[in-house]
């Protein structure tokens, strides 16, 4: 089988013992980083992310693949680096400050980071003003917003409202998403984005790159 | 003469009609009423009595008083274990505030400090187990004991919580009394909980993946875990099994949108240490019914629920995918009582008018009272920011529509 191929299945079956292995022999083979990436490992994070949609695998699977695709991107993005190619863009994403829940936003990240995104995760119990120093650091173009309760999804208002008073808003691409966060909510609010899942959301975000 | 609140519970479990659809109103910590929402509700009211017992600081939930419980015409009371969360027990009570500032009691060793940055932090034995973030409702776990756990060796070194005799006697003494004061059916709350033990001891996310990563170590775990639980339940129900009508244990399973683990990894990695627990009750106190709080999208796993000796499922997460109210009453009803999904917590009651909030419960009612097997709650814990308005509606809908 084709190595690019054989990545592309360890990342699908969360083979993260012999994924360093794997894309080792690529590179020896004259595959470039690039290609790895796109051809490999992006390929393999797309099949998850569509198998957990589909229902056929769950999150302990998916965590299993993202834990591979974290070895995976780490060797490739140095190699990555030092060839001078930058990444995709930027994603910043966090847990709501009063809230302390983080498994979807970890899951968002996972799935950000599978379509070549560079993520920028600020943890959980995020304030405003830390949403808002990160894009003024790293000039990342996307916050992604994540809360579990009902009673903290209203702090997501608040942050849209900082980044309008601060000038910044029209920078960005706000999104919005978790368990209680439904696309009415989004709406009046005025997030930029609203999707059901970590999926859909990785997929619209990467379809923003470049508009 | 009247129809006792037991009795008509009794005869919901039984799936047979009653007078009217029982009502719980906070009497399972999943059922529950946030203490500030507790508050404004007494005071809109104008119940200037009692007072607030916040017994549950995990959750921030208060004991509803035996005047509330009137005013809903709430059915159901609960048997408490001694130390409801993070091993702080609620035999002794002090003085205390809640975050809004009006007043409660609260357990005497629940003693939060606060840090620098104003997060308030729970300690035990010097070991920081819960936070409170600052401007926050909750409190959340911190301590994961089995985090680093490697091997079975690893984990055999680190105690699990057995029941004392000290916790044996009390709970005793407090069924009986509630048994013999009240004409409430009774709630015991035992937990047996094997998947949320596991995210708790492991971390949530590395019990997620050491399952599908390294199924053995976990086996290993659960099987420990639930030697324990069954010691424990043998004890338990010798004491209160004669006073409590349902015996309560949970096990969230599920996510917004889906099973939180296949259906394939339920039957191998957890439905083996359900069984043994809920079947050993069906066969040891057949009264007592086996109740599941299970939370999120788990229509897939029901029917190995009710094989594992389910009986009565809680809550019925009607904003999770495929929860449909009809589909489950008419598939499932026959052999399970539904115990919530009277009205959505997500939208209806957060973001719903009272008009809304009436219409809602009576469509549910309508679905699930057929035939009984139904005891009406919403569909989770009422929040802090509820309006006391919409909590009258919701129950006195409850009331008005569940009546046969």
């Amino acid at each position: 089988m084709d190595t690019l191929k054989e990545i592309t299945n360890a990342i699908i079956d969360g083979k993260n013992n012999e994924i360093t292995h794997l894309i080792n022999d690529a590179l020896s083979e004259g595959y470039g980083a690039l290609t790895i990436l796109n051809e490999g490992l992006i390929p393999g994070m797309d099949e998850v992310g569509k198998l957990w949609n589909e229902g056929e695998i769950f999150i302990p699977e998916v965590l299993i693949s993202a834990r591979t695709m974290t070895t995976a991107s780490t060797l490739i993005e140095e190699v990555l680096l030092s060839e001078g190619h930058k990444p995709i863009a930027k994603a910043i994403i966090g847990t709501v400050k009063g809230d302390l829940h983080d498994i979807g936003k970890n899951l968002v990240g996972m799935m950000l980071k599978g379509k070549g995104f560079d993520v920028i995760d600020l943890g959980v119990d995020v304030s405003k003003e830390q949403y808002l120093e990160a894009v003024k650091e790293s000039g990342a173009r996307f916050v992604v917003c994540s809360s579990l309760i009902t009673t903290t999804m209203t702090y997501m208002e608040e942050v849209i409202d900082y980044f309008k008073q601060e000038g910044l808003k029209d920078e960005v691409v706000i999104a919005c998403g978790g368990a209680p966060v439904t696309q009415a909510f989004a709406d009046k609010i005025g997030a930029d984005v609203y999707t059901d899942d970590a999926v859909s959301l990785a997929k619209t975000l990467l379809e923003m790159v470049g508009k | 003469m009247g129809m006792t609140s037991r009795q008509r519970v009794r005869l919901a479990l039984e799936h047979k009609e009653a007078d009217r659809v029982p009502i719980d109103f906070g009497a399972m910590r999943s059922t529950g009423i946030q203490a500030i929402a507790y508050n404004n509700l007494k005071d809109y009211l104008g119940m200037k009595k009692g007072q607030t017992k916040l017994y549950d600081i995990y959750q921030q939930l208060a004991e509803p008083e035996d005047f509330m419980l009137e005013r809903f015409h709430a059915d159901v009371v609960q048997l408490h274990r001694k130390a409801p969360a993070f091993g702080i027990d609620i035999m002794e009570w002090k003085n205390d505030t809640l975050p809004d500032g009006s007043p409660c009691i609260s357990p005497k060793n629940f003693l939060p400090i606060t840090d620098k940055d104003g997060h308030k932090i729970l300690y035990s034995n010097g070991i920081p187990v819960a936070k409170m973030p600052k401007g926050g409702l909750y409190y959340d776990k911190l301590y994961h004991p089995f985090k680093d756990c490697k091997t079975k060796e690893d984990i055999d070194k680190i105690p699990m919580g057995v029941m004392t005799d000290e916790e044996l006697d009390y709970l005793e003494k407090e069924a009986k009394r509630l048994y013999e004061t009240t004409d409430k059916a009774i709630l015991g709350t035992f937990g047996g909980n094997i998947i949320e033990k596991g995210e708790s001891d492991w971390g949530f996310e590395n019990f997620l993946f050491l399952m599908a990563s390294d199924p053995d170590l976990i086996h290993h775990y659960l099987t420990r875990l639930t030697d324990t639980y069954m010691d424990n339940l043998e004890k338990y129900l010798a004491r209160v099994g004669d006073y409590i009508d349902v015996i309560q244990f949970g096990d969230d399973l599920g996510s917004q949108s889906n099973s939180l683990i296949s259906k394939r990894m339920y039957k191998n990695m957890i439905k083996p240490y359900h069984q043994r627990q809920y079947q050993w009750v069906q066969k040891h106190y057949p009264k007592v019914k086996v109740f599941l709080h299970s939370c999120g999208s788990i229509v897939n796993l029901i029917p190995d629920l009710i094989e594992a000796g389910v009986q009565v499922l809680n809550p019925i997460q009607l904003s999770a995918k495929g929860m449909d109210p009809e589909f489950l009453k008419e598939e499932y009803g026959k052999d399970l009582v539904f115990w919530g999904g009277g009205i959505d917590t997500q939208q209806t009651l957060t973001h719903g008018s009272p008009e809304e909030i009436e219409e809602e419960v009576k469509r549910l009612t309508n679905i699930f009272k057929k035939d009984g097997g139904f005891v009406f709650t919403q569909v989770h814990n009422i929040q802090a920011n509820i309006a006391p308005n919409k909590i009258v509606t919701m129950f006195d809908a409850a009331y008005k529509y569940g009546k046969y």
